[in-house]
């Protein structure tokens, strides 16, 4: 039986779910990297990160001291949006299973 | 939720991942213009192999080709950001640099070394191809099929001709002719046969349109 409460919705929206993805993939991408990677606009990559980061998926730190002397902010997941991230691959996988039986 | 849904949901994260991951550090017009370069520099040396070719003529040549199909490759990597409207500089191409860097500049010292100190040619181009092999199996954690298998292509034609070098398999030929065979059949040959490959399939992931942007 596939418990549907573990569909966690503040990952479920496509547009979170893209930036978690990418979160997983490496140990922090930094903001402009991921709206090239995603071509989303700033303000729609910011709302997403801040609702990640209030959830506690996401943790952000800003670097004052690049070479172009321009401020970065570079997000990585946290444990907890890991394993969230985890478990939530897990019910889609138990969704599709359930669909080919 | 539908299992169809989750299935979509499952296809755009897969994929989503494969693009963050993979990076190729060769393009395929990169190599076609290296394959060419090499195949024409192969066939004139082993062409005028009768003249006196000095080793560091040799030498200098091969990096000559080095440096022009490495511009033309970076020339293109360049395009392809400025079109993606990523940086030129990115994780993928600085990951891509430190696993390819150490083995070449390993080769090249000790290929140029072998040449210029002992005007040994022929080991100097097996020990090119197996350190070139070698860096491009190097990416293999993040490279697509293609790289993974060119890699393995030098590595193995590289692993064969030093048996075969130092079996006397080609102790009646001349150093500069050895060379410039074991150079085009692989550099040329090998990148060409890389270049058609890629170019017919065209791996290029188009832009997955199942991500949406609504906040």
């Amino acid at each position: 039986m596939i418990d549907f409460s573990k569909l966690d919705k503040t990952i479920h929206e496509k547009g979170r779910l893209s930036i978690m993805t990418l979160l997983a993939t490496r140990i922090e991408w930094a903001f402009q990297d991921l709206k090239n990677s995603l071509q989303m606009s700033d303000g729609n990559l910011i709302t997403h990160l801040r609702a990640l980061h209030k959830s506690g998926y996401v943790s952000m730190e800003k670097d004052t001291g690049t070479a172009r002397g321009r401020p970065q902010t570079h997000y990585a997941l946290t444990d907890s949006g890991r394993k969230a991230f985890e478990d939530y691959l897990k019910v889609l996988e138990q969704i599709v299973d359930l669909g080919k039986q | 939720m539908h299992h169809q849904s989750a299935a979509e949901h499952l296809r755009v994260i897969r994929s989503l991942m494969e693009r963050a991951t993979v990076y190729r550090a060769i393009s395929a017009p990169a190599a076609l213009a290296g394959a060419l370069l090499a195949l024409a520099l192969a066939t004139l040396l082993a062409w005028e192999s009768e003249k006196e070719v000095a080793p560091a003529e040799f030498v200098l040549l091969w990096i000559l080709v080095l440096a022009v199909a490495s511009a033309v490759n970076f020339t293109l990597l360049w395009k392809d950001s400025v079109r993606r409207g990523d940086s030129f500089v990115s994780p993928g191409m600085r990951l891509a640099l430190r696993s390819i860097l150490p083995p070449m500049l390993a080769g090249g010292v000790l290929g140029i070394g072998q040449a210029l100190a002992h005007g040994n040619l022929g080991y100097c181009a097996i020990l090119w191809i197996l350190c070139y092999g070698l860096a491009l199996c190097a990416t293999a954690g993040f490279a697509p099929k293609s790289i993974k298998r060119l890699g393995g292509a030098f590595l193995i034609a590289g692993l064969l001709l030093a048996i075969a070098w130092h079996a006397g398999a080609f102790s009646h030929w001349s150093q500069v002719s050895a060379a410039s065979i074991f150079m085009g059949t692989t550099f040329g040959l090998l990148h060409l046969v890389y270049a058609l490959c890629v170019g017919l399939r065209a791996e290029a992931p188009a832009a997955d349109p199942a991500v949406h942007h609504d906040a």
